[in-house]
């Protein structure tokens, strides 16, 4: 064959990199100039992406809801009590420190009531129905039972240093100052001042009777009660039962040989387990959701990119009639369907990121976006599109020229 | 001896169609020199598209040998028959196939960008061949915007751009007016005596009588025509 001139550009990587810019260039322009196909196209992407993310989020809110419901209510929390008369001294600080280190544990605090209500009196206020209790820390950390209002709450150095300090509940703020606005104030409990921490009030609407919690140390000094009786805090609801377990195990190996029964579990698991397991079936309806919406998503960038290099097969057969390999028909529609899916992709995700934070300010939630759901629809949606936007066009390419020409 | 660029021997092409085998081309045998402007006439489905694809390389024939510039096309890839299409032949067709989203002169560019042309030259060499064409005043119209004869200008152009040493036509006056034809037809006399081998399927007897040569083809035989101002 005689020989041609050689007009290319030279260099192997100057070459390639020159190949892909003008590709994307060409792609870029075949994308704008039907700017109505390309929307199509990106409609199913956008659809399916955005729908993932305002589902996924939405059920996240939900659940998360039933979760912060049962930790309110308590369901979540192990009660142990015991007979008096079963241990001299009640429980000791070694007890609890080992109770604590009970696999997912997060904390534990005794309960030391006083038995009978006690009286507090500030100016000529009198409250006579008060109920004292002994706790730790992590009766205010460890749950969501309380609610903070003013103050904090106890914490480790006031058990350390045996303070004397308290918190209060609302109810009994009203009665004795008429406001909640009383941390820093002094109350007398069983003759000895306690200054107030904190006010709380519970966040369920529940009915509760006038309160004072003190440091468990503290109350156990004052009125020479041993520890019967505490409630431990599991880290996570899935582990309410392994925790258990391993409690009334400490508890039968601390009564080892006693036939009686010397405490009692209080806890009662009913309604957490009803609340799990309609978080969970709620998880797995979630997960078929997933699946449908992205289906469905995909169907639709499956059709258009189909239809799109359906209708362009006779553009395939000319470029392969004026010298075009099928490598670089396919690279064009590779770029075409990943530049398309990615326009499409971003567009879903902000779709779905401004339908889920409108949704959430309507209705009153806290914005919370479901990350791995637009991580994943935008990867899904990636590679469907890229898949059905190449996989045609290999077929097309691989076509006689006048074939794919003739549009067949 | 004289340059051979087309050489075939019994070429055969058959297609399936509704169960049957359908043998449109009959045992072809063509031989075309360098510089030759040949032209191949027959009635309407004759084969003469069938004959030129194959010719062109876009389409593979039943069985037969076909050798181009010494190469026997069975023995090339899918690569090495894209590099033919894009530096040997210049395919100018009858519904011209010029891609609506472009402009003219990026028609004109595209064989150039398959032969990994740098824009520049892209681009100074696509304004050449539309000025030769007499298109310098619409280089950026699109196809829409064009008559049928200013857009087969445009694919003649394009149809040049790699300086492919056979230029194929089929029927590429079928769609004009005789005005425009002829002026088509008077541009690939030119070509031809600037050392283009020209190959022209027509109908049309007075288009053909331009060529040097005429064959014509019959229900899938080819025979001598009459030969023109030989
Ligand atoms: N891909 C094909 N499948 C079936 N028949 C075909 C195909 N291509 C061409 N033909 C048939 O071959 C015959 C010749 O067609 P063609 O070469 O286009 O004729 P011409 O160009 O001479 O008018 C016609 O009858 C046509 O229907
Ligand atoms: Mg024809």
């Amino acid at each position: 064959m005689r020989k041609k001139k050689d007009h290319r550009i030279s260099g192997f990587l100057a070459r390639r990199i020159y190949v892909v810019s003008q590709i994307a260039k060409m792609v870029s322009r075949n994308i704008m100039a039907d700017k109505v196909r390309s929307f199509m196209t990106c409609l199913g992407i956008i659809i399916g992406t955005s729908s993932l993310i305002i589902m996924m989020s939405i059920m996240d809110i939900r659940t998360e809801k039933s979760k912060l419901e049962i930790d309110e209510a308590g369901l979540g929390e192990i009660n142990i009590e015991m007979i008096p008369e079963s241990l001299y001294f009640g429980l000791l600080d070694d007890n609890m420190r080992e109770l604590a280190g009970i696999e997912h544990v997060a904390g534990i605090t005794p309960t030391i009531a006083l038995g009978s209500k006690t009286s507090v009196r500030v100016n000529d206020v009198t409250c006579k129905d008060v109920v004292l209790e002994g706790v730790s820390d992590a009766f205010y950390t460890c749950s969501k039972r309380n609610r903070l209002l003013a103050g904090s709450t106890l914490d480790a150095l006031d058990l350390k240093d045996e303070n004397k300090v308290c918190v209060i509940n609302k109810k009994l703020a009203i009665k004795l100052f008429n406001s909640t606005d009383c941390v820093g104030k002094k109350i007398p409990v069983m003759g000895v001042d306690f200054l107030i921490k904190g006010v709380t009030t519970p966040a369920k609407d529940v009915k509760d009777s006038y309160s004072v919690r003190i440091p468990y140390n503290v109350m156990q000094k004052m009125t020479g009660k041993g520890i019967y009786g505490f409630t431990i805090y599991p880290d996570a609801h899935k582990n309410g039962p392994e925790v258990r377990n391993a409690v009334k195990e400490y508890m039968d190996e601390l009564y080892h040989g006693k036939e009686e029964d010397y405490y009692y579990d209080n806890t009662d698991f009913y309604y957490l387990n009803q609340k799990t397991s309609e978080v969970r079936s709620a998880a797995r309806l979630q997960m078929v959701i997933a699946a449908i919406a992205l289906l469905i998503g995909g169907i639709g960038i499956m059709n258009m990119m189909l239809v799109m290099v359906t209708e362009r097969t006779t553009e395939i057969g000319l470029r392969k009639a004026l010298g075009s390999s099928g490598k670089r028909i396919q690279l064009q529609f590779v770029m075409e369907s990943m530049m398309l899916s990615m326009v499409g992709g971003i567009a879903g995700v902000l779709t779905g990121i401004v339908s889920t934070v409108t949704y959430c300010l309507y209705m009153g939630e806290k914005i919370h976006i479901n990350v791995a759901s637009a991580f994943v629809g935008f990867m899904f949606s990636m590679a469907v599109g890229v898949f059905f936007g190449w996989s045609p066009a290999k077929a097309a390419s691989k076509l006689q020229p006048i074939d794919a020409l003739k549009g067949e | 001896m004289a340059d051979i660029l087309i050489d075939m021997k019994n070429i055969v092409r058959e297609f399936e169609s509704g169960g049957e085998t359908l043998r449109i081309l009959k045992g072809i045998d063509l031989k075309v020199e360098r510089g030759e402007f040949l032209a191949i006439v027959g009635p309407s489905g004759s084969g003469k598209s069938t004959l030129m694809n194959i010719i062109g390389l876009l389409d593979v024939a039943t069985s037969g040998t076909y050798i181009m510039d010494g190469q026997n096309i069975k023995d090339l890839g899918e690569d090495q028959l894209a590099y033919l299409r894009n530096q040997e032949i210049g395919f100018v067709f009858q519904q011209y196939f010029l891609l609506p989203r472009l402009t003219a002169r990026e028609n004109v560019m595209i064989p150039m960008f398959y032969a990994d042309m740098p824009e520049k030259d892209q681009l100074e060499k696509s304004a050449e061949l539309l000025e030769k064409v007499g298109m310098k005043d619409r280089m950026d119209f699109y196809p829409n915007q064009l008559s049928g004869g200013l857009q087969q200008r445009v694919a003649i152009a394009r149809a040049l751009g790699t300086g492919p040493s056979l230029l194929l036509a089929d029927e590429p006056t079928g769609a004009l007016d005789q005005k425009t034809g002829k002026q088509i037809i008077e541009l690939f006399r030119q070509l031809n005596n600037d050392g283009t081998t020209i190959v022209m399927i027509t109908h049309d007897a007075k288009v053909a009588s331009n060529a040097k040569r005429i064959l014509k083809i019959l229900d899938g035989n080819i025979g001598e025509g009459d030969t023109a101002d030989a």
